[in-house]
Parts: C-alpha cells; structure tokens; sequence
C-alpha cells in the first residue's frame, strides 16, 4: 500500500471537499482557510505532483481566461485508487487511535 | 488601473517558463496570476509584485530539484543514444570526428599564432605610452614615404624642447662584430646601442646589476643571460670584462632576462650610446644621419596628436641652422603596440606581420574547419532513415520538436568536443612543424591554452550548432506517423542542400589548389627570371675584421695564386639588394627636377665579376687614374629619368651633394637591384675599394669543397680570430624570397588538408549512395548493365558537382591571385593551364576516393543484393 503523507491527505480531502472546482488556487484557499496557516503554492505543488505521480488524482485541463493571462486552469479529480487510499488511511488511524484513554484526550484538549 | 500593469513581474516568469515544463509552466504560473490579479486589485500592485516573487521563490526549490531531475535522466540517455551510434557506425564516425578533429586543430594552431602576433610589446609596463618616432618624407615623385630610422640629435631635442615626453632613448644596431672573453671569440649577428633610459621606456627584468645605473658608464655593458651563459657559463658575469673587435673593453655592468619573443626588438647585448658613437665615428649632431631608433614615453595624460603637430615647428628651427634637407621630413608617432602589425618599412627590427596575412590563414583554418562541418551535416542527414525509428517512437511518447532537435544539437556538440580532444593531440604533435613554417616558437601550454580557451569553446559551440542545425531542423519535421509505417511512407528526397554544400567544399578546395599551383608558377618565374646579372658559383664572404679590410690587395692577391679562383671583388652591397638611397644632384641640376636614385660602393671588378653589362660609355677601370675618386656608373632607368639632361661625361653630386664629385663614365644595362617586389629604379655605383664589407669570390664550378678549403685557410692568415663564414650568392638570392616560398608550402599544406576533408565526405555519402542503391543495382545488372554503366551512375552526380564547383572557384580564386601577384613588379600571368590543371586535379581527387566504392557496388553479385527480396 502506497502511503500518504500529512499533506497529501489534507489535499486528497480538499479536492474532495471542493468538488468540480478544484484547481491550485481554490485548494490552496481552502486549505488556508481550513487550517488557518498561509499556505504557500509551493507547499501544494509539491504534494499534488507526488499525488498525481502516484496516480490518486487526475488533472483535467479547463479553458484558457483572460484573468489568468489567457492560460488555462488545471482541475483536479481524486481517483477510485485516490479514495481507495484515503479509505484505508482513515482505517488504520482508527485502529492507532482505538485504546487510548479519553481522559488523557480531553485534559489535553482542555488546555 | 491599465490591464498591462496587472502584468506579473516578466523576470519571475522567465524563471518560472525556465524551470518547467510546457504544461506544468502553464498551470502553475497561472495559478500564480491568477491570485497576483486579485491580490493587486486589493492591496496594490506593490504588494502583489513582492508576494509573486516569494511564491517564485518559495517554490523554486522543488521546481529545480524536479527538473534537474527530469533533464539528468534524458540527458543520459541522449548520451547513451550518441554514443552507441558512433560506436555502431564506425566508418562513419570516424569521417566525422576526423574532418571535424583537423578542422578544429588548425584553427587552433592558427589561433596560437595569432594571439602570439597580437601580444606583441604588450609586456611593457608602459606599453600604451610608448611611442617610436617615425619620418615622412616628401619631395618631388616621393610621395609620404615612411621611415622608421631618425638621427642622433633628435632625442636631445626631444628631450629639451617638450615638457610632455617623460623619457627618450636612442636605440642602434650593428652587427657582424667580433666579441673576446679571454680566449673565446665569438661573432655577434647583432648587438644594440642605446642611452641609459632604455630601462626606464621598457620593462627589462634585471637578473644582476641596478637597471638605474647599468649603462651610466662609457665602456659599460648589459647582456641576457643566454649571452652569460655562452661567455662565461657558471661564473659571475658582473664585473667581467668583453673585448669588442680585439681593441675596446667592456665591463659587465648588468644581466637581464632574456626579452620575449614577442618583441619587436630582442637585444641580448645593449652597449652605451655615446661609447659606440665614439668608436664608429657617428656624428651626434647630424640631422640626416638617419641610421638610429628614437623611443619616447609620453606622459599618460598628453595627446600624442596635439605633440605631433609641435614636431613642424621644432624642425622649421633645425632647417634654419643649416639642415635644409628637414624641409621635406615630417615627423610622427607610431604607438609601440602597433609596431609589429602595422609598421613596414625598410630597416625594421624585426621582420612584422601584416595584418592581412593574419587574417588571410584566420579564413583558410575556419574555411577548412566549414567544409568538416558541412561533412558532418551531409553524413547526419544522409543516413537519417537509420534514426527514423527511434525519431518516431520518441515523438509518440511525447517528445515534442524541440526535444528532438535539442537531442541532435547536443550530439553535434557531443561530437564536436570529443573531436576537440582528439585536436588538441594533433595540435601538440604538429606545432613544431608549424613552428618551422611561421618561425616562431608557439607552444600549447597551461597559460596560452587558458587564453585561448573561451575562444576554442565558442568555436566548439559554434562548431556544434553550425554542424547540429540542419541535421536538427531536417531530423525533428518528420512526421510520427508516417514514420513508423515505414520507411516507405518518407520519402527521403535527394537533398538539394546536400549538394550545394558538396559544391561549396570542392569550390574552397580548388580555390586553394589553384592558388597553390600560381604560387607555385611566380617562384619559378621568380628563380628563373633574367636579373641582369650572374649567379652561379660565386662566394660570397663578409669582412667583419677592419685589419683584414685594410689589407684587402694583399688578400685578393694572395686567393687569385688559386686557379679555381676566378675573379674577386668586394663591395658595401649585393646585386640582389642596394639599399642605401639618395637624390640626383648636380650643379646645373633645374629647380624642381627631384629624382630618388639608389648608390653603392664598388670596386674595379664588380661589374665584371657578376656579369653587368655596360651599354654606354666604359667600365671603371684602373687605367684613368682619375676614376678613384671621380668616375659613377649608373644605369639606365637613371638615365631615363634625367631625360635629356643625360649625357655621357656630366656632372655628378656623390650623395646628393649639389656639387660635382665626378663625371658619369658609363651606363650599365637595367638590372634587378632590389626583389622582384619592385621595379627596377635608378642606381648610381662608384668606387671605394678600401672600405666594402662583402668579399664575392667567383669560382670555377670543378673542386667547390677544396676552393672553399683554400679560402678559409687563407682568410684566417689575414684574420686569425675571426670564425670563416661563407655563403653562396645563390642562397643569399633566394633567401629574398623566403616569405613567399612559406606561403606556398603552408598553402599548399592547407590546399591538401582541405581536400582531404572534403574527400573524406564525398567518400561517406558514395558509401551511403552505394548502399542505399544495392537493389536497384542489382536489378539494373540482372537486366544486364555492364559494370562501367554503374559506375557511371553513381559517379556522375559527383562529376557533375566538382564542374559546377570550378565554375564557381575560378572567379574568386583568379581574383584573389590577381590581387597577390599585383604584389611583384615582375610578375607572371595567370595562364589556362592553371585552371585545366586545377579543375582536372579537384576532378581525379574526387572520383578516385569514390571509385574503390562505386566499383565495390557496381562488381558486386547481384544474386547477393537481391536474393533477400
């Protein structure tokens, strides 16, 4: 089974949560939102390049427009595999969780 | 806000289009454009443009990692590629990397050499305010004649009257001078006079001695250490003492390293000034004892221009004092550092280069390194169909145009360095060879390599792109899928440029055969043209020793007692070279007649000896007593030129002295005084047998070895110390024409190099024709072809290219002759049999390298080529 890093699932959920219009910039807006960090475009490329080698997601060429200098935007689609592997990861984080005592969690939480 | 100033910063995205790929490069920057947009919308254009770039930044990184990556991988594989074809294709390659490994080595070796001529005198400190102070003279039909040589009293003056010249020195050379360290004897070809400023114009490194002081003494001496070496080996030179013709001593006062020969002047002994003066009797004051080199060092801020125009007035003021003659001399500067490519006069140190000649053999090497190209662009696309496939399957797995022309580009260049190496071999085994030719010491080492090495990449690259191109270009158009069908879906098309390029490289080739063969045709002219005067068996020697030449009577007595010997004279010059020169004077001279005439010393025997023929009036003879100090032959371009002014018996002015020295006796016929170079002008020879320097002793041609025995034993009897040098007249004539026999053999060298590039490629694409014809071969034999119709067919194209190349090669390279031989005064023509000789040769050469191929195909079974079908 193929991995996936911290950043790849964050953006594997991402494109997920986002749907049809998931593209670098929506992503990284998104992302930024979500976890309230500015991410740079750099700190998705990377993951999304990993990603797309590792062929959990697909890129879809759009039409070029004029706001971005007449070039085209790139979707991005999560593959079965790519959900595959979210399914999977889901599971054995489960099974890492499962056990620990609630009371460490929530005096932790409540700090 | 305008839609152009939305723009994202162009230099970012440069970085950005650099570092990804096509599609990548598109998403990406878009994405970044995208935001920069709302980004400047919102918080301005300043803000937008500093996050663009960190972003850029930011993501550099990964960016380069990622490409770098990609390009490693396809790069090793393109070297791969290269190298299993060259090792695949042996004959081929070899044709490739051969031409292009030639190529490139002449143009490195002529690149040495041109470095070398270029660093001339750049040695010197002050090399930029250096200047040599040169004369123009104008008078009568002498129109801006350039001399380098000035007089004695011009540097004092110099010195005196311009507060801008910083230092001046006078600087002579004598040669031929017997030089004693106790009892070894040596004879000098050359030593220098100059005054003790010399050291401080030039940057001479002292190896002993105080360069301040060295030559402030009379009777003091500076030597190299190579002359150290020779006279006194390990001992200490300083403080040494060194006998000049047996009377005056000289003591060691310095040593300095031997000068570069990169150096107009190289002086490996330098006297004081004023202590030869005093022993050869020079004048100091005399303004027309021009026999002297004048340096100065100008400050760095003074104009050379602004000091020139002072020179007039300064010699108005001299030509008042009495030196009339000033009137027509004007004065100039000629920069140090362009001595030696731009200064040809007579009486030069050291013999310069003309520029013209630099880049004459700069064409021919570049020219010859374009025809290897051109083999190596003819080869690529000739055999394309052997990389069609691998074209086809790259471009299906996504490689697009450019990738496949990068691919060929970087074989090419691949190609290009491999040969490069191979080179710089031949560099290292060929420049001594090269040395012998252009009479230098050139030598490939760390330091002119490095100097060199930027200029031999761009060649390289240039190399490598001119050769790549087309290959490139041709290779990358083709299309995938007709391609992979076959080789049947292309047709490869008989390329048009590849002919007209074989046209080119035969066309350079017979350019430089033809100039070969006409070089060839003005030395013999030269070496058999009538000189108006003998050559054969005669001796000449060259009195160094004044006892001896006092007691020349004696001398010529004592070598007469010998049968074999004929006949002796002495004289100041040779027939081949009078050099000193003068006007015609005389005291009933009309205002305004000016005419140049050579002069030159003789004796009673001179025109018998070299066989001169006299024409009018008489001999010298030693029967008119009067004829001593009073009688002058001169010939007839002189008696030409006086017109009617001439008649037998008139008045002469020795030197061009307005008053009479003697009456005109006789008129010899025209002969060449000086080289073919130039015409035959008016000469004037008078006698002064007591003096002359040059012995010329004609002998019979029966025991040559034991004549020159019984001259040698002679000769020491009269001077004992002085070694016995001879030389025959014959060598001393064409050793005038050494440069032009230089040029032949290198041109003739580059004549065989260039065919033989262009040869190497005819023979590569015969071989390709040949094979690519097999079949066709075959059937036309089956249908019953003779073996001589083949070869015709596949020899005829070549046969056809070569005539078009001479059509092509004979304007220019007639031209180009026309030019050089305007050079000589006496000159041959250009005859027709130079081009058959020269088409016909070109011709022979290219059909005999492809006939062992074409007659290969065309005697080959044909069930062989046929029975796989």
């Amino acid at each position: 089974m193929k991995t996936l890093s911290r950043a790849e699932e964050t953006i594997l959920l991402t494109i997920l949560k986002l749907g049809e219009g998931a593209y670098g910039v929506s992503i990284r807006e998104q992302i930024s939102k979500d976890t309230g960090q500015e991410w740079s475009f750099a700190s998705i490329y990377t993951p999304l390049d990993k990603l797309r080698r590792k062929g959990f997601v697909k890129k879809i060429k759009g039409h070029p427009l004029p706001e971005r200098g007449g070039k085209s935007r790139y979707f991005y689609e999560v593959t079965p595999s790519g959900i595959q592997s979210l399914i999977e990861l889901r599971e054995s984080q489960q099974k890492i969780w499962a056990g620990i005592p609630d009371i460490i969690l929530e005096s932790n939480g409540k700090k | 806000m305008t839609k152009a100033r939305l723009k994202p910063p162009w230099i970012a995205d440069l970085i950005l289009k650099a570092l990804l790929a096509e599609e990548e490069y598109f998403e990406k920057s878009g994405d970044l454009e995208e935001v920069y947009r709302c980004l400047a919308e919102k918080s301005g254009i300043f803000r937008a443009k500093i996050w663009y770039w960190a972003q850029t930044l930011k993501a550099m990184p990964s960016f380069l990692i990622n490409s770098i990556y990609w390009r490693h991988i396809m790069f090793k594989n393109y070297m791969q590629i290269a190298w299993r074809n060259l090792k695949r294709h042996k004959a081929y390659s070899f044709i490739n990397i051969t031409g292009l490994a030639i190529g490139l080595a002449c143009c490195v070796m002529i690149m040495l050499w041109i470095q070398h001529e270029l660093s001339y005198d750049r040695y010197h400190q002050h090399a930029d305010h250096i200047y040599r102070i040169a004369r123009d003279i104008t008078e009568g039909t002498l129109q801006g004649h350039k001399a380098i040589t000035t007089s004695p009293p011009l540097a004092p003056a110099l010195r005196d009257g311009f507060p801008e010249i910083v230092e001046v020195t006078r600087i002579g050379r004598r040669g031929d001078r017997l030089f004693s360290y106790e009892q070894n004897h040596f004879l000098e070809r050359d030593f220098f006079f100059a005054d003790d400023s010399i050291f401080k114009i030039f940057t001479f490194s002292f190896s002993k001695g105080d360069k301040t002081t060295a030559l402030n003494t009379p009777n003091s001496l500076v030597i190299s250490e190579s002359i150290a070496e020779k006279y006194f080996g390990n001992e200490d030179p300083l403080g040494k003492t060194i006998i000049l013709d047996e009377k005056t001593d000289f003591v060691v006062t310095g040593v300095i390293k031997d000068m570069p020969s990169a150096s107009h002047f190289v002086a490996d002994i330098i006297m004081p000034f004023e202590t030869i003066a005093k022993i050869d009797g020079i004048n100091l004051s005399n303004w027309g004892w021009n026999g002297f080199y004048t340096y100065i060092l100008l400050r760095p801020d003074a104009s050379p221009d602004a000091l020139e125009s002072k020179f007039k007035t300064m010699l108005q003021e001299y030509q008042r004092q009495g030196f009339y003659f000033l009137r027509r001399e004007r004065l100039f500067l000629q920069p140090l550092k362009s001595i030696h490519l731009h200064s040809h006069s007579m009486g030069e140190l050291s013999s310069n280069i003309h520029v013209s000649t630099l880049i004459l053999f700069g064409t021919i090497a570049f020219l010859i390194l374009l025809i290897a190209c051109i083999n190596y662009m003819n080869l690529v696309t000739a055999r394309s169909s052997f990389r069609l496939r691998e074209i086809g399957t790259r471009k299906v797995v996504g490689a697009h145009r450019g990738q496949i022309a990068k691919q060929f580009l970087g074989e090419s260049i691949f190609t290009a360095l491999f040969s490069l190496a191979i080179s710089i071999i031949l560099v290292e085994l060929f420049l001594p060879v090269f040395n012998r030719f252009a009479d230098r010491q050139l030598a490939l080492d760390g330091v002119s390599f490095i100097q060199i090495l930027p200029v031999i990449l761009i060649l390289v690259l240039f190399v490598g792109l001119i050769a790549g191109s087309y290959p490139a270009f041709y290779l990358s158009s083709f299309n995938p899928i007709n391609v992979l069908k076959g080789t049947t879906g292309i047709r490869l098309k008989r390329s048009r440029l590849r002919n007209t390029l074989v046209v080119f490289q035969f066309s350079i080739s017979i350019i430089l055969i033809f100039a070969t063969l006409q070089v060839k045709d003005q030395l013999h002219f030269i070496r058999n043209k009538e000189m108006g005067y003998d050559r054969n068996h005669i001796v000449i020697l060259t009195m160094i020793d004044s006892e001896a030449r006092k007691r020349q009577s004696a001398l010529k007595k004592e070598l007469k007692r010998n049968p074999e010997i004929l006949n002796i004279s002495s004289s100041q010059f040779l027939p081949n070279d009078v050099g000193s020169s003068t006007w015609i004077n005389w005291p009933t001279k009309p205002e305004g007649l000016v005419i140049p005439i050579h002069a030159g010393e003789v004796d009673y025997d001179f025109i018998d000896l070299y066989g001169i023929e006299i024409v009018q009036g008489r001999n010298f003879s030693r029967e008119f007593s009067s004829d001593r100090n009073g009688a002058f032959l001169i010939n007839e371009s002189a008696m030409k030129a006086l017109g009617p002014e001439f008649h037998l018996g008139m008045d002469f002015g020795h030197w061009g002295s307005p008053e009479s020295s003697g009456k005109v006796v006789g008129v010899m016929k025209d002969f060449h005084f000086l080289s073919l170079h130039e015409e035959i002008k008016p000469l004037y020879l008078f006698l002064n047998p007591d003096v002359n320097w040059r012995l010329s002793i004609k002998i019979r041609g029966g025991n040559i070895r034991e004549t020159l025995q019984f001259i040698g034993q002679t000769m020491k009897k009269f001077s004992p110390h002085y070694p016995f040098e001879y030389r025959f007249f014959d060598d001393v004539f064409n050793r005038a024409y050494q440069t032009e026999q230089k040029i032949e053999s290198i041109i003739s060298i580059f004549a065989l190099i260039a065919i033989f590039i262009a040869c190497l490629g005819v023979f590569g694409l015969a071989a390709f024709t040949a094979e690519q014809k097999t079949k066709e071969i075959g059937i036309r034999k089956v249908l019953g072809a003779s073996v001589s119709e083949i070869v015709y067919l596949l020899t005829r194209d070549l046969v056809r290219w070569v005539v078009l190349a001479n059509v092509i090669a004979w304007p220019v390279a007639f031209y180009a002759m026309l030019r050089w031989l305007q050079n000589f005064a006496y000159r041959t023509n250009i005859s027709a049999a130079t081009f058959i000789l020269s088409a016909f040769l070109a011709l022979c050469i290219a059909v005999l390298t492809v006939s062992f191929q074409t007659f290969k195909a065309a005697a080959a079974n044909p069930v062989d080529s046929l029975r796989y079908e």
